[in-house]
């Protein structure tokens, strides 16, 4: 088995770099999904997340498919309608340095920084808000994390270290999603408690600044 | 273990390649040469890849990590990509169907593309990936190898081959056989451009399309001393782009086993005789049309006689007759459930009965070609359940699932609808072809796949997919003059172009009708003028509500087209060709789908130039009534003496409108519009198209010498297709010198991304 984590600081692991991270939305309503063309090309304009932001694409068309896209040489980002709430997907593309766990916590505080920005985006009028209550992690990578419970067994520890850091306390569980096996491997984490973006976010920042 | 699934030949060429893309990082191999390598394999550049991006408001560097590391000219490494995956003859396993979904997924955007010429594209991804990705291609069979490049491109067949109603014989064994023998020959490597071979079972259907192609096959038998044979009406120099060859007869019955030798001889001579440094010349419609066909057709039957006797041109015919694929033995369903909603439309637009009784194959919608990831494994298990290995991409940019039990329609019906595949609409006006366009396409103008979403929605919001009269009628859209949306085929075609409106610039889309989709695309469409983009649905429902309400019994939408006459058809859209200006409606300086401004870089008018830029666009205006005239020629007259006199006096008269930017008192003499058109444009390359060079600009003195050669229909058409094009070049340059002249201005205070910032 290849090793998942690469237990090394600053250093391009050879481990698990392709991931997503997951965050919904409460049940919102009036949403015009044109608004995310806009606002991500704004974003574009004005650097408004880390990484090399590229393009927009728009895959509106795409009956459950992936939305409105946020392309950068780093990683993909989209919302999505998903029932009635929305889902942003932040999918990580290049190597990051550090270890597993500070690599999901530095894309979740890329995720959720794009989740405040929609929750205060002008153009949406307060109709997003998410429930970071619940995240998803996502393992885009099959040669390396199969979808099995002895993958699951084998990232969950880094899992829950990187969990820790973005809610700030051991007060969650991880939870292996179980469907096809040809679909990706899924972990739901869920903290006990609610939670707001803002506050996790704090959470990764002190964390990242010891 | 991945390597124990690839064959070794396939495994050593991806070692191979894997070991370029390293010595190209490390600067040891040209750019290049590395470019044409990667193409080869099908390794595309994309949009922005030259490291900027116009963001709206300014071009912005992009900081791509490997700095000025090039993947080929001007196109950095680290630029995301576009990969495409050759399928020949569109046929799909349901193992390649989820291998492909997992590389989407994992080394894409998750969205799978599928292309009007039976590919798959998946777009954003990063050349370092891509040795990987081929390996996991190659374990299920399938190369990329050839799929771009100056190469034999996919073998393309008719999807409803060996199915069919009308087919003479099943041609997938023949576009496999071909497919399989090109691949990598020695002699198909050195051609000028690509070659692009298809296959038909009948030449009254679209399906395969072959009078666009380089190359291309029709099934036909003839009877021989008793004995029925097999053969093809064989047809070459087809081909779309910027301007269209319908394909010349090469032999009206080619036997099955002259196929691989002749078209191996006529690799040879493509490969010989063929323009290698003009790539605008380069592709075997302008060897074909420079030689005659009849020349092309005796150097090719001498060459095939010297070629070596090779085992491979039959050593497959005696299995042709074995079925490659097979149904299912029973029903999936024994339990027939009640039809879906929508389950009505959908059977009468995707379902076709096939040939062999109780089978029919259905068609599953892939709006604008794209599907998801996660949609295509799911497919894959639909696939397993009711059709086994038996799946077909069409050139229309579905899937086709052939060998389905007619009492299974109903329930395949359900679960397509619940993975969001159930849409009906396939093949019907509504199913709206485009190319990539400015959405990912270095080359694209304005947004095709936007106006192909916005068409889609809007006819199938009006129902026109179950309308029987609309039924033969095709949309296709291209980003760009080259074709890639094959807009020239369609009943309603358009390409993009850019116009600028008091210093701003607004995407349009000519206008393209006359062409018709079936019988293998064997009439073009021509353009009758240029309508703002975000003013096409309104063109379309102008020009079919205007057929369905006046077209006489049986009439079809061409031929009602034809009768009420181009002039008219042009009168009918002429208010929606001007455009206000941006304080009044700057909803149009904006493209589908895109927030930014059309334009690159906010310009502003000067009074000094206003009055110069004023003569300039006189003149093109100009043009553009001549060259419509010269299709009024065409149509009404069929003089093609007129025509090509009247397009060639367009070029001048367009030629004429620039130069007066710099000389006012421009002489209406040709000889001198000439002479200070080279002077002043083409030697100082300012009318030379960024990507096409001086394709466009060498139009008009080509028009010019062969003037008084008496002209065939053909090259009449030809000579209009060109004034176009030099007239859109014009428009071009014209947009160019413009933005090289004024400084830019703050943006407009309307810009809609401005409210966009918090």
């Amino acid at each position: 088995m290849i090793a998942l984590a690469q237990q090394t600081e600053d250093y391009v692991s050879p481990g698990l770099q392709r991931f997503c991270i997951r965050f919904t939305t409460l049940a919102s309503t009036n949403v015009d999904d044109a608004k995310f063309i806009d606002i991500f090309h704004a974003w574009i304009q004005r650097q408004a997340l880390p990484g090399i932001l590229i393009d927009v694409a728009d895959y509106r068309h795409v009956p459950d498919g992936l939305g409105v896209m946020l392309v950068s040489h780093d990683a993909n980002l989209y919302v999505a309608p998903d029932g009635n709430r929305y889902s942003l997907t932040y999918q990580r593309k290049t190597a990051q340095p550090g270890t597993l766990p500070q690599r999901i916590s530095a894309a979740a505080a890329v995720a959720l920084t794009a989740c405040q920005l929609l929750e205060r985006e002008q153009l949406l009028h307060g109709a997003l808000k998410f429930d970071p209550q619940q995240w998803a992690f996502v393992a885009n990578d099959r040669l390396l994390a199969p979808n099995d419970e002895a993958t699951f067994h084998e990232l969950r520890d880094d899992l829950a270290l990187a969990a820790a850091g973005v809610y700030g306390s051991d007060n969650f569980h991880t939870e292996y999603v179980h469907q096809d096996p040809r679909e990706r491997l899924t972990v739901n984490v869920r903290a006990a408690k609610p939670v707001d973006v803002r506050m996790l976010l704090e959470n990764i920042r002190k964390q990242q600044h010891g | 273990m991945l390597a124990d699934r690839i064959s070794p030949a396939l495994s050593e060429e991806i070692d191979h390649y894997e070991r370029q893309l390293r010595l190209r990082r490390q600067g040891k191999i040209d750019e290049k040469i590395f470019a044409e390598i990667r193409l080869r394999r099908g390794v595309y550049g994309q949009r922005y890849d030259n490291g900027q991006r116009h963001d709206g408001e300014k071009t912005q560097d992009i900081p791509y990590p490997s700095g000025d590391l090039l993947k080929g000219p001007n196109t950095r490494w680290d630029a995301p990509g576009m990969q495409r995956i050759k399928i020949p003859f569109g046929a799909l396993t349901t193992a390649q169907m989820e291998v492909l979904a997992d590389i989407a997924e994992e080394y894409s955007d998750a969205i799978l593309h599928l292309t009007t010429r039976q590919d798959i594209q998946l777009h954003f991804v990063s050349i370092d990936d891509t040795p990987d990705m081929h390996r996991r291609l190659a374990a299920v069979g399938i190369t990329t190898r050839e799929a771009c490049g100056n190469a034999v491109r996919n073998v393309t067949g008719c999807p409803l081959a060996g199915v069919c109603r009308d087919e003479v014989f099943d041609v997938t064994p023949y576009s496999k056989a071909t497919a399989e023998f090109l691949l990598g020959h020695r002699d198909a490597q050195d051609f000028g451009r690509k070659f692009k071979i298809a296959f038909s079972g009948c030449s009254a259907s679209a399906c395969g399309l072959v009078f666009m192609h380089d190359m291309g096959g029709i099934a036909r038998t003839r009877v021989v001393d008793g004995v029925e044979k097999r053969g093809f009406e064989l047809y070459v120099g087809g081909g779309l782009g910027a301007i269209p060859h319908q394909a010349k007869l090469f032999d009206e019955f080619l036997p099955e086993e002259h196929l691989l030798p002749t078209a191996q001889a006529i690799a040879r001579v493509f490969a010989r005789l063929g323009e290698k440094r003009n790539r605008a010349r380069a592709r075997i419609k302008f060897l074909v049309a420079k030689l005659g066909i009849d020349e092309f057709r005796r150097l090719v039957l001498k060459e095939r006689e010297t070629l070596q006797e090779d085992p491979k041109w039959t050593s497959w015919i005696s299995s042709v007759n074995d079925a490659s694929e097979s149904p299912r033995s029973y029903p999936a369903t024994s339990d027939p459930v009640g039809p879906a909603a929508g389950f009505t439309g959908w059977e009468k637009t995707n379902v076709y009965g096939q040939r062999q009784a109780g089978f029919a194959t259905v068609s599953v919608t892939l709006p604008l070609g794209d599907i998801t990831s996660r949609q295509l494994r799911q497919l894959a298990t639909i696939c397993r359940r009711y059709v086994k290995d038996t799946i077909r991409i069409t050139v229309e940019q579905n899937f086709l699932l052939r060998w389905v039990h007619q009492p299974d329609l109903a329930v395949l019906h359900r679960d397509l609808s619940e993975i969001g595949l159930g849409e009906p609409g396939a093949h019907s006006i509504v199913d709206v072809t485009a190319c990539p366009g400015t959405d990912t396409c270095k080359l694209g103008i304005a947004s095709s796949r936007g106006l192909a979403a916005a068409l889609r929605q809007r006819l199938a919001a009006k129902q026109l997919q179950y309308d029987e009269t609309l039924k033969d009628l095709r949309i296709k859209v291209s980003g760009c003059f080259n074709s890639c949306g094959q807009h020239h085929l369609a009943e309603i075609g358009f390409y993009g172009v850019g116009r600028t409106i008091n210093g701003y610039k607004v995407p349009h889309f000519r206008v393209l009708l006359g062409g018709r989709w079936n019988a293998n695309a064997k009439a073009f469409g021509l353009s009758i003028g240029a309508v703002p983009s975000k003013r096409i649905p309104e063109t379309v429902e102008r020009l079919i509500d205007r057929y369905l309400r006046e077209r006489q019994a049986h009439e079809h939408f061409s031929e009602f087209m034809a009768r009420i006459g181009k002039k008219e058809a042009k009168a009918m859209l002429q208010d929606l060709m001007i455009v206000p200006a941006h304080d009044v409606d700057p909803s149009l300086y904006s493209d589908w789908g895109d927030a930014r401004q059309f334009t690159i870089g906010d310009i502003g008018v000067g009074e000094c130039a206003g009055q110069v830029v004023s003569l300039a666009d006189f003149g093109i205006a100009a043009a553009e009534d001549e060259v419509f005239e010269a299709q009024l020629f065409l149509d009404e007259d069929a003089s093609a003496r007129r025509a090509t006199g009247k397009a060639l006096n367009a070029m001048l008269t367009a030629a004429q409108g620039l130069i007066k930017l710099q000389n006012p008192d421009i002489a209406d003499d040709p000889e001198v519009i000439l002479r200070e058109f080279r002077t002043r444009f083409y030697d100082t390359e300012l009318f030379f198209d960024p990507f096409a060079g001086s394709k466009f600009a060498r139009l008009i003195f080509q028009a010019y010498d062969s003037r008084s050669k008496e002209p065939t229909s053909e090259l009449a058409r030809q000579r209009v297709e060109e004034a176009q094009l030099f007239i859109e070049a014009a428009h071009a340059c014209h947009g160019r010198m413009l933005e090289a002249q004024r400084k830019p201005r703050p943006a407009s205070p309307d810009a809609i991304l401005k409210s966009a910032v918090s």
